[in-house]
């Protein structure tokens, strides 16, 4: 019964992997009755032990997997990005004693009278503009670690683990965005990636930009689209999760009857080890898995 | 050490409970007394045994299984009994087979095969045992403790319990007693109040040995309350280990709890005689289960997932590498036959070049040769450390890249250069004739013929071509139904490097000649530095010719570490200061004359490699610290004189920028480089579910992991790739780890087959053998005059020793508990054993010896210990496995900051004369102080009772005075004494309240006030006359005070 793990691209150099682990007692209500394979009283007890035969491992398919990550985007970004503020970090992380939490509510009016940047929003649960964080509360269960509630189509325990590394992931990240956000100019900066970690590369689809636009540059792709429609099924499914550029490029291509693209792989920066997810209830849908 | 400096509240509290242990023979019988009579009383109200634990907790939170005296008790009531389902999270038929063992066979040692999912089991096997029990219609916990777990086995099985814990009923809910609670207690965690709360509320905890002995003998916990004992990775524990010593403690009071220990380590039993009796006999248990790979159970269920092939590549060496392989060879041949050869007395037939490969090979060497380490020569001493050098190299021949391999060979010559500090000759091997084949092979690797060489490695072609295929293969289904790709090697270097590998796959001009020339400019680069620092060494040498040596040296260790950074390499640490002190006029240099930024250019030009990958991801990567990363950015932002970040005003801005970059990744575009571990690759492999495995490097751990995720994962198993270098030292030592682990079981079998049933009695257990023992000595030294020699006139008393907390990680303690003496820790601040109210010791081993006369902590100790005790004690031990003798220490000292390469042989000589004159400095300075050697803890367990016979007991509560508390009262005494000469001003006319107020308020003491002028003192009182009249008394009331301390002098030296 091991949990799930995904990765989450957070910008161009960083992946976020996050461990999803799912409450069996929560998510399926009724345990479905197994066989007995083995009855022993232990020593020094007067129970009498039955071991029941292993429950099937659950884990979430990758389409829900997906459904589930884009559903906390904005709260993961908001722990990413604002929980370890100075602010929060303040006048809510270090206000906390252990076992104790607070709404989390009165963590987002707190941000929002802290901040310079300004907000038109007045909705009492959201009071920042641009995410809907549904974390309704954060605990704090131990030194450094902290539990965020969330609910909204899925109910969910968020973990950190370790509040010190997020700190350290939020600097680095602001760093990169506030160079993202001004130059343009390409301006390299170094990737780091500790010697002393597991090492993740993405595969993405690698735009031919220098081969396909001399070639052909003009033709709008929508004109070759409908022609294709029974060799383009394959790859089709596989366009809906890369981006728009090489998706043309790609239908381009797909002209010659030949589809030539390539991959490339991009080391990543990994920020592991410190969240972790419980799904305590899932959207309800048809599908089960 | 952090746990036990404690506020003072909490050594109150020891030191009241240990008093009471004094004064009681022993607290914990008298707690067992206690219990009959509560749970009687109890068993009328509603929660009986929230009474029985009230001794010392006001409520108790949950009910433990209780402290049962007689053994009736234990009867369970029939109509209590119940069953009790658990759902168990092993999914493998072998799995269940051992669980039910081991559940079923009390105090069982388990053997079981490497990568077999121990840790699953051993989660589940915890949560069935520390099912609650149910006595008079409550359930109560039961205490289950874990020994010995690493900090991954914790996180490991504390995940899998909370998962256990999912699948369990709703009643067996958090909160419930039904709950298993999962805690991990290490040194820093809890204070004494905290543990004693979580022992009491029970569960699954997993302790510290060290703390959990303390624990048990101060009576935070006791045995009777502890349900069971699970010690994990029992390999590594032998009779003198602290587990051994809580098993015995525990078994003494406690007969009904379980002793269940676990080891997936069969190689490194056998290297003892009839380990599996002597474990037996170590760790009391009873039953021996062991489970090889080969056992039919388990082979039946993995051997039968045949539909899925391994797909074996099998990469050959290039013709560089198999010469050097080659040479290696025969060097490391050569050097195992000198040894052998020179020590014919030592030497084994297992000292063998077919073991050479063996991972143990080295340590069993070293533990034939380290107790005679004296007497072997220094040739031999060098052949050793040249046999490990070897096996580095070959092992870093097929995973080390040309470059890397040749800066290591280049190290290890410069590093054997004759210099100041060492006049001694090369090391054996590279006079051997193969030693320049290794050489010059490695140089063609990187240049051959003046043009750059700079050879791949065979097995990154293979890799990027299988990525390819993957590509190719994943590309047939659906988008996000694939799983990920995960690659497996051995160490962090070789993941760095596949990464390289990997994202520089698709450059079209020749991926790998990109990255070694990468590379290339990055150790010229590093090479360039070198030099000149080694340049402004030498300079200053000049600078300083007489005496400077040591100071330059230091001042050049600085550097060397600042420049190095990012480009440590293991042992070769050390070895490059040697390197750069000669780097000046070495023969080596040939080549690296060569390698110039020039030349890095025109060989870019020439293959058609540009330059834009340097400096984007290769630039910076190997050792940072979090801080440096951070710094490294700003400094970038700030060279591009970027204007600040508030540019954004709202909000709604800031988020969208954020969330453009958000993207779930699917798996099937995910490439993991894990590298092997004992646990967590295992975790990895199941998290991740991936579709492709490419196993890099062969290890027999991974292989029986994937063995059993596929297993498991029937339906949908994973492609598996495995690649090695045919052969190749690779090969063999993959051959021979299975080999040896397959031997190993065997030789475990047949013991277990010929090994003889035991029982014993209570009697049996050793500490009463030898209490026996050492009654019946204590009898013979009766005296027969007086009344006979009867027994009343000499009370028979427990032996007491008291032991300093920190001491419990050596073996000592334990060993005096097994002679039949009362152990009882203590906060310490002074000495480490009493033994009587007189001897008061300090033990140290050789290492600590030789620290804490450099640091100088050693003559602070003795001379507080010499404050306090009649006879202050110096025990200096060694170990059983050591040889008695000064000498290697201080040689091996030496090697420890030297980290490699060869030493003076001289130099252990000095070391071992300063180590002398040391310790009589020592003698010297405290004429009182005793110095015991003692050459192993059994002989010093003599000493100590030899020691002890007819002497009077120590109490603890002084000991635990001496020291700590005396600070306190003596700088209370000071307080008041200057209080009371403050006190005097009053005395002067014209002094009003006022000014006495302000001038106390001014000097805080009355040292300070002396000092001061009467301009000072104006300043305060502002009366002219009044500030004379007080300086003039202060000095008179200094001159009586002098004449009283002349009196007082004698007996107050004496007091102290």
């Amino acid at each position: 019964m091991v949990p799930t793990s995904a990765l989450i691209q957070i910008n161009s150099k960083c992946v976020l992997s996050v461990r999803v682990f799912i409450n069996r007692n929560k998510v399926l209500k009724s345990i479905t009755n197994s066989d007995t394979i083995f009855e022993a009283p232990i020593l020094s007890n007067n129970s009498i032990i039955r071991l029941k035969t292993p429950a099937i491992r659950l884990h979430l398919s990758n389409e829900d997997m997906k459904f589930l990550l884009n559903e906390i985007r904005d709260s993961l970004l908001f722990m990413l990005y604002e929980l370890c503020s100075p602010i929060l970090e303040e006048k809510v992380l270090n206000k906390l004693k252990i076992d104790t939490f607070m709404d989390f509510a009165d963590v987002l009016e707190i941000l929002k009278k802290g901040s310079s940047l300004e907000t038109r929003s007045t909705d009492v649960y959201n009071p920042i503009d641009g995410i809907d964080v549904h974390i309704t509360s954060i605990e704090r269960t131990g030194k450094k670690s902290y539990k965020l509630h969330f609910s909204h189509n899925w109910r969910l325990d968020i973990l950190i683990e370790n509040i010190d590394k997020l700190h350290h992931w939020r600097k680095l990240l602001t760093l990169l965005d506030s160079v993202q956000s001004v130059s343009n100019t390409g301006q390299s900066i170094p990737l780091f990636i500790p010697f002393k970690s597991t090492n993740v590369l993405v595969r993405s689809i690698k735009p031919l930009e220098s081969d396909t636009n001399s070639s052909k540059s003009e033709d709008p792709p929508i004109l070759i689209e409908p022609e294709d429609d029974g060799l383009g099924q394959v790859p089709r499914d596989e366009i809906e999760m890369v981006d728009q550029d090489p998706n043309d490029i790609k239908l381009d291509t797909k002209d010659d009857k030949k589809p030539i693209f390539d991959y490339q792989y991009k080391g990543m920066r990994l920020f592991d080890k410190c969240i972790k997810i419980h799904v305590l209830g899932r959207p309800k849908r048809g599908k089960k898995n | 050490m952090s746990l036990f400096l404690q506020d003072d509240s909490d050594e109150e509290d020891l030191v009241i409970e240990l008093s009471n242990l004094s004064k009681n023979d022993e607290t914990a019988d008298v707690i067992v007394e206690d219990q009959p009579k509560e749970t009687a009383e109890s068993e009328l109200s509603e929660n009986p045994q929230s009474e029985v634990l009230g001794d010392t907790e006001d409520k108790v939170l949950y009910p433990l299984i209780p402290i049962d005296a007689n053994t009736e008790t234990l009867k369970p009531n029939i109509e209590e009994i119940r069953p009790v389902d658990v759902h168990l999270s092993l999914s493998l038929p072998f799995q269940h087979l051992i669980l039910e063992n081991l559940l079923v066979s009390e105090n069982a040692l388990l053997v079981i095969g490497k990568g077999l999912s121990v840790l699953s089991i051993v989660s589940n096997l915890l949560y069935t045992l520390s099912t609650p029990t149910r006595i008079d219609g409550t359930d109560k916990r039961s205490l289950v403790l874990v020994l010995n777990a690493s900090s991954e086995d914790e996180d490991i099985i504390e995940e899998e319990l909370m998962e256990l814990q999912w699948t369990c009923n709703e009643d067996d809910e958090e909160g419930q007693p039904g709950d298993r609670p999962f805690t991990v207690i290490s040194s820093d965690s809890f204070t004494v109040d905290q543990r004693s709360k979580r022992y009491q509320q029970g569960g699954i905890i997993s302790v510290t040995s060290r703390i959990l002995i303390v624990d048990l003998l101060s009576g935070i916990v006791h045995p009777k309350n502890i349900t069971g004992l699970l010690i994990l990775h029992a390999e590594k524990l032998d009779s003198m280990s602290i587990e051994s010593f809580i098993v015995e403690i525990y078994r003494n009071s406690n007969k009904w709890g379980f002793i269940k220990a676990i080891t997936d380590s069969a190689e490194s039993m056998i290297s003892e005689f009839a380990p599996l009796a002597k474990k037996m006999k170590d760790l009391l248990l009873k039953r021996i289960l062991l489970w090889p790979r080969f056992h039919a159970d388990i082979s039946s269920c993995l051997n039968t997932t045949s539909n899925t092939k391994v797909i074996e590549i099998r990469v050959s060496l290039t013709d560089s590498m198999s010469k050097i392989q080659f040479g290696l060879y025969e060097c490391l041949k050569k050097c195992i036959d000198e040894l052998n050869r020179k020590n014919p007395e030592l030497s084994t037939e297992y000292w063998s070049f077919e073991n050479a490969l063996d991972s143990n090979f080295l340590r069993i060497i070293n533990g034939v040769l380290s107790p005679k380490w004296h007497r072997i020569s220094y040739e031999s001493k060098q052949l050793v450390k040249d046999i490990s050098t070897l096996k580095k190299l070959l092992t870093s021949l097929i995973s080390y890249d040309a470059l890397d391999f040749y800066e290591l060979i280049q190290l290890i010559l410069d590093a054997n250069k004759p210099s100041v500090t060492r006049k001694y000759s090369e090391s054996p091997w590279l006079l051997a004739d193969e030693s320049q084949l290794v050489i010059s092979f490695a140089k063609k690797r990187v240049i051959d013929d003046g043009n750059y060489n700079l050879e791949p490695l065979p097995k990154w072609e293979q890799l990027c071509a299988l990525m390819e295929d993957i590509e190719h293969e994943s590309s047939k289904y659906p988008a996000g139904t694939q799983g990920s790709v995960l690659i497996l090697c051995s160490d962090d270097r070789t993941s760095n490097q596949l990464r390289q590998v990997i994202r520089n796959m698709k450059s079209k001009h020749n991926g790998h000649k990109n990255i070694m020339l990468d590379k290339l400019d990055i150790y010229r680069r590093r090479r360039d530095d070198m030099r000149r620092i080694s340049k402004d060494i030498v300079e200053e040498n000049e600078k300083y010719q007489n005496g400077g040596e040591m100071n330059v040296s230091r001042a050049f260790h600085k550097q060397e570490i600042n420049t190095k950074r990012r480009r440590t390499r293991g042992a070769s640490f050390v070895a490059a200061v040697d390197r750069l002190k000669n780097a000046q006029a070495g023969q080596g240099q040939d080549i690296d004359a060569m390698i110039t930024s020039d030349s890095i250019k025109e060989e870019r030009d020439r293959s058609l490699v540009s330059m834009e990958t340097l400096g984007d991801e290769a630039a910076v990567k190997e050792d940072f610290d979090s801080e440096d990363e951070l710094s490294i950015i700003e400094e970038k932002l700030q060279d591009g004189s970027i204007p600040e970040y508030a540019m954004v005003q709202n909000w709604e801005e800031v988020w969208e920028r954020r969330k453009t970059g958000y993207k779930y990744v699917d798996n099937d575009c995910k490439i993991v480089i894990e590298t092997f571990s004992t646990t967590s690759d295992e975790q990895i492999l199941h998290e991740l579910m991936p579709s492709y495995i490419i196993i890099y490097e062969p290890n027999l751990a991974f292989v029986r992991k994937l063995e059993v995720y596929k297993a498991i994962h029937r339906h949908n198993p994973p492609k598996v790739y495995f690649m090695y270098y045919g052969d190749s030292v690779e090969e063999q030592s993959h051959l021979s780890s299975i080999k040896r682990e397959k031997e190993a079981f065997t030789k475990l079998i047949r013991e277990h087959s010929n090994m003889a049933q035991h029982f014993e009695t209570d009697e049996d257990l050793s500490r009463y053998k030898n209490l026996a023992h050492r009654k019946m000595q204590l009898s013979r030294m009766k005296n027969s005059r007086i009344a006979g020699g009867q027994d009343f006139l000499n009370p028979m008393t427990y032996d007491v020793v008291v032991v300093d907390m920190r001491e419990f990680r050596a073996a000592l303690p334990g060993l005096l508990y097994r002679y039949g003496v009362r152990v009882v820790p203590c906060m310490l601040t002074i000495g480490d054993y009493v033994i009587t109210p007189d001897i008061c010791i300090e033990r140290k081993s050789i290492a600590d010896l030789i620290g804490s006369f450099k640091n100088g902590r050693l003559d602070k100790q003795i001379r507080s210990l010499s404050r306090f005790y009649k006879y202050p004690t110096l025990l200096i031990e060694f170990d059983d496995s050591q040889s008695f003798s000064l000498e290697p220490f201080s040689e091996r000292n030496v090697y420890a900051s030297a980290a490699s390469s060869t030493v003076h042989p001289i130099s252990g000589k000095l070391m071992q004369e300063e180590i002398q004159r040391e310790l009589s400095h020592l003698v010297m300075k405290y004429p009182s102080l005793k110095i015991v050697w003692s050459s192993s803890p059994l002989q010093t367990v003599n000493i100590f009772l030899d020691l002890k016979t007819n002497r009077e007991q120590p109490d603890p509560v002084k000991c635990v005075q001496f020291g700590s508390t005396k600070k306190q009262t003596g700088k209370n005494k000071k307080d008041t004494e200057s209080n009371n000469k403050f006190k005097n001003l009053l005395t002067i006319p014209g002094l009003s309240n006022v000014d006495y107020y302000n001038i106390k308020k001014r000097y805080k003491r009355y040292a300070d006030l002396l000092n001061a002028s009467v301009e000072d003192l104006k300043n305060i009182v502002t009366d002219p006359d009044l500030s004379e009249r007080i300086q003039l008394s202060l000095q008179r009331q200094e001159l009586l005070d002098s004449v009283e301390s002349d009196d007082d002098s004698d007996p107050k030296t004496l007091n102290t």
